[in-house]
């Protein structure tokens, strides 16, 4: 199991000083609100030339669609085999051969994108969602309120997402736990353990940009709070952000991938490649392939969501820039 | 005694007479090269610094006066800087056909420099006391304890308060101003002959700037160091400096006693520079300021670089470099009218 | 220094007990019977939960169990396994093979990860640093287990090179495939991070005052620019510790090691949660001291985030 906090310190590295420089006019602080903009379209036209981002990002798209509908990728039940098959290899009946239950393993990589793709997203996405809520009041209310939240997330952030995870799935499900429960049990944990450190990156962002110089001389003019938070504050939070949000989904996915294998997280008839894994174990010698291809799978769906990341940090790094 | 890697036999012979030459820059060019062009941004600067002189380089950002200090010390950023031309004799040889040891040698030990930003020219992680200190471990060659004394007694010399406990302080655990005494320390703690500053005052507050430069005057005349100030500060310039050397766009404009540049100059560009600077008896005629801006070093070819600005350019100024003219006896001066001007006064 | 270590002591406190409180309402406050398993197929005999409710004070507010868990915290008592041996003790004998364990795979990690990504840092895109990278990002990207089982088949079983599982004792030779197995993917990122901090401190102004004094370019480079770079990496090393925490739970498992990551993997499989529960906790807890441990670590090397 990764658990890619060390990014997180690469991304505070990253929001260092606010790009933009002091604003006297109008005009000025106009303009800055054009290049704060700027700075996704920067992005944007850097990151659309990269070759690995343009790979990564089908790939991811491929994946996606995948999870969503199976059924284009692959005919037939994931989860009914013939004991005739039993452990063949890969032919023209079966691309990535059979498991020991006669299953398609090429059927069954496929419906198992699912799970993991679901569990990547919608903990990135709470994560984001609830450490950027959390984070802005703590920063901008300040005081008691802020101490609170950060004290809560300091103890949060001391549980590793993955261990908590352990804990909670051991105690609250057993084999007969619906799927769907265990999938939300799952998701919630991490997202609960793991929104303290957007949550840090977004207050210390907010708190470096809301002293800039431009922002107070936006105030000077009369721009309203909120209209100074939206339009100057959070564009420049967000970058930050988005790069450790996208280079933790990958640890997401390994760790669905890693509790599905100890046996904690989905189990039949859900299709996990995690679980595929531990399935195939036995056959490691006789018949590889059972392992081989949700592992390739797996490898892949992260290297994909890491190569992203890493391209996105590089393009909305100020350096990077003229 | 320990050996001492600076008692070598190939140690400068350092000249001892007072107003005798320190060291001498001819012709010094440094380019920048990169894969796709080469650009030129200093380009044949010659002057002398004597024992106990002190130099200003004055020009403009982009004038090419760091990139001289730094040639001198020969520390530039190479790749992508490198020397193209020129010499820089320094008791009695050549700074830049040494080999490295030797270069190395001299650095710290009889050219020291002074950098401009104090904050990231320290080392960060390390305490004041110990950057200053292993100058005298690793080139001075005494015990740890014997150098945390000399560094208290630096400290104390370029009066910072409670010297012995500061020390122990970090970097940015002082203010700018102190910062830089600090860094002062460490460039004469060995005892230099000459001594480069890098604008040592731009980063600091007016009055912090004043009691800076005093102390670096009063330092180099208690020490006999020579000194090259390298400055756009003006008024800087006409306080402590014994000698001008003023540049522009890369090239020597006009050097000359400090006297002489704000009583009679002897090229456009100062007497244009002096006039900008703000007078009370403007209030009613506005600022004179230069029209236009210093050029990019790409474009400045085989011309005066400040004709496009100048208001006596004649079609003769962009047909070459104006050659180098003696005005008066250690006044040289880059113009085709520089003895026009002069007379005029 | 002493009065930021006292301050993060203090800081210190307050997480520590959250983060137990945490891990003892994950399992005693939420919806589920923590005894589930505990005497067999069946439901637990009255007299059992009864005990059990005595010892572990469940018909008492909420308040009270949780200072109960915490004193049997801090006593020691852990409590059992549903085979009956006591938690403190199983892990006494544990702790010290995963210790080994963390030990040499950090030895692994530290002397690969820098000197590779050292030397990366100096001479960026060069060969070493392009193939670094790209190896780097794909073993990052394979998932312990199948990291582990691989290895253990290729090198173990189909080459014969090692000893496919390790024996019960431990001896340390055995544990070396097992610790590089757990050392790749958080080598990856701080072969990554130091790379970075080398490439980004060789520009800095510091090491042109440090060469303006006339040093050579091995005691720049050595002590001004390493000094710099230590905090950073040290400050990684400590985050991706969970990471190998949570990798011992699989790599001890594959390999049949008897460590506390195995004994964890054991008892997910038997699915003895209130085992698992506790020792988990354990492995936080020690985690958060270790944290802490590094986090004074780096304020000595960085003086910078003392004042913070």
């Amino acid at each position: 199991m990764s658990e890619p906090l060390a990014d997180e310190m690469a991304a505070e590295v990253e929001q260092d000083s606010p790009v933009h420089p002091a604003t006297v006019s109008r005009a000025e602080a106009e303009a800055n609100d054009t290049r704060s903009h700027g700075v996704w379209i920067d992005a944007w036209r850097i990151l659309r030339r990269k070759p690995l981002f343009v790979i990564s990002v089908s790939v991811i798209a491929i994946l996606t669609v995948m999870a969503i509908a199976p059924w284009l990728f692959a005919s037939g039940d994931p989860n009914k085999g013939d004991l005739a098959y039993s452990l063949k290899p890969p032919s023209p009946a079966g691309w990535f051969g059979f498991d020991i239950n006669g299953r398609n393993v090429y059927t069954r990589v496929i419906y198992g994108a699912r799970a993991s793709l679901t569990v990547g997203f919608a903990c990135t996405i709470g994560t984001a969602l609830i450490g950027i809520f959390f984070g802005s009041i703590a920063a901008y209310t300040g005081g008691a309120t802020d101490s609170v939240i950060s004290r809560i997330g300091d103890m949060l952030l001391g549980i590793p997402f993955a261990l908590a995870a352990i804990i909670v799935l051991s105690t609250l499900t057993t084999f007969d736990t619906p799927n769907w429960q265990v999938e939300i049990i799952l998701i919630m944990t991490i997202i609960v353990f793991g929104w303290p450190s957007i949550a840090r990156v977004l207050r210390s962002t907010v708190l470096v940009t809301r002293n800039a110089d431009y922002v107070v001389a936006g105030q000077a003019l009369g721009l309203s709070g909120s209209r100074v938070l939206f339009r100057h504050i959070l564009p420049n939070a967000v970058s930050p952000i988005l790069v450790l949000s996208t280079m933790r989904v990958g640890g997401y996915i390994a760790t669905e991938a890693s509790l599905s294998y100890l046996g904690l997280g989905l189990h039949p008839p859900a299709v996990s490649w995690g679980q595929m894994v531990s399935d195939g174990q036995p056959y490691l010698r006789t018949a590889f392939y059972v392992l081989l291809f949700p592992s390739i799978f797996l490898a892949i769906t992260i290297l994909a969501f890491v190569l992203a990341g890493e391209a996105l940090r590089e393009a909305l790094d100020p350096a990077n820039r003229k | 005694m320990p050996a001492h890697p600076d008692s070598s036999p190939g140690a400068p012979s350092v000249p001892a007479a007072a107003g005798s030459d320190l060291l001498q820059v001819r012709s010094l060019g440094v380019q920048i090269r990169s894969s796709r062009e080469t650009i030129d941004i200093v380009r044949d600067v010659s002057f002398d610094v004597a024992r106990g002189e002190k130099v200003a380089i004055l020009g403009e950002s982009g004038s090419g006066k760091t990139m001289t200090g730094h040639a001198i010390m020969g520390i530039l950023d190479s790749p992508p800087a490198f020397v193209s031309s020129g010499t820089v004799v320094f008791g009695g040889r050549d700074l830049l056909t040494l080999p490295d040891q030797e270069r190395r040698a001299v650095r710290g030990k009889h050219i020291s420099m002074v950098f401009q930003d104090s904050l990231s020219a320290l080392n960060p992680v390390f305490s004041v006391g110990f950057q200053i200190a292993e100058l005298f471990r690793k080139r001075g060659g005494l015990r740890r304890s014997e150098a945390t004394a000399r560094a208290a007694e630096l400290l104390d010399l370029v009066e910072i308060p409670n010297a012995r406990k500061r020390l122990r302080d970090y970097p940015h655990q002082f203010s700018g101003g102190m910062r830089q005494r600090v860094m002062i320390a460490m460039a004469i703690a060995l005892e230099p002959e000459l001594l480069i500053a890098d604008e040592p005052t731009t980063a600091l507050d007016v009055t912090i700037q004043a009691q800076i430069m005093e102390m670096l005057d009063r330092l180099c005349d208690e020490r006999r160091m020579g000194l090259i100030l390298i400055t756009h500060d003006l008024g800087l310039v006409s306080e402590f400096a014994d000698k001008i050397v003023l540049m522009y766009a890369g090239r020597v404009v006009e050097s000359s006693s400090a006297a002489a540049l704000f009583t009679g100059s002897a090229h456009p560009y100062s007497r244009a520079l002096l006039e900008s600077v703000p007078k009370l008896a403007h209030r009613e005629t506005g600022l004179n300021v230069i029209p236009g801006a210093p050029p990019d070093p790409r474009d400045v070819g085989d011309s005066c670089a400040f004709a496009p600005r100048c208001p006596h350019a004649m079609p003769a100024c962009l047909a070459g470099v104006p050659p180098t003219v003696e005005v008066a006896r250690g006044h040289l001066s880059a113009c085709l009218i520089a003895e026009e001007l002069v007379a005029r006064v | 220094m002493l009065k930021f270590a006292g301050r993060r002591l203090l800081q210190f406190i307050p997480v520590l007990i959250g983060a137990t409180a945490i891990c003892w309402a994950l399992v005693w406050a939420l919806p589920g019977d923590p005894f589930r398993g505990r005497c067999g197929q069946v439901a637990c005999s009255d007299q059992y939960v009864a005990a059990m409710t005595q010892k572990y004070g469940l018909d008492r507010p909420l308040v009270v169990q949780y200072l109960v868990y915490l004193k049997n915290l801090l006593t020691g008592n852990l409590g059992q396994t549903f085979s009956g041996q006591d938690i403190s003790d199983v892990i006494s004998r544990a702790l010290p093979v995963t210790a080994r364990l963390a030990i040499i795979s950090i030895v692994i990690q530290v002397v690969l990860a820098a000197s590779i990504g050292i030397y990366s840092g100096l001479k960026q895109n060069g060969i070493v640093d392009v193939t670094a990278l790209f190896t780097s990002l794909i073993l990052f990207s394979l998932p312990i287990f199948v990291v582990a089982f691989v290895a253990q088949y290729v090198l173990g079983v189909k080459l014969g090179w090692v000893k496919p599982t390790v024996s019960p004792a431990a001896p340390t030779s055995e544990l070396i495939l097992p610790a590089a197995v757990l050392a790749i993917g958080i080598m990856a990122t701080l072969m990554r991070i130091l790379r970075a901090s080398v490439a980004e401190g060789l520009h800095s102004d510091y090491l042109r005052t440090a060469r303006s004094k006339g040093f050579k370019e091995s005691r720049v480079v050595g002590v001004h620019l390493m000094r710099n770079v230590m905090a950073p990496a040290l400050n990684v090393l400590g985050l991706e510790f969970a990471a190998l925490l949570g990798g011992t739970v699989i790599v001890e498992g594959i390999f049949n090691i008897k460590g506390v990551g195995g004994v964890i993997y054991k008892a997910i499989q038997d699915r003895e949660q209130l085992t698992v529960a506790t020792m988990v906790t354990v492995v936080i807890i020690f985690y958060l001291v270790i944290n802490l441990i590094v986090d004074i670590i780096c304020a000595m090397l960085d003086p910078r985030s003392r004042d913070v």
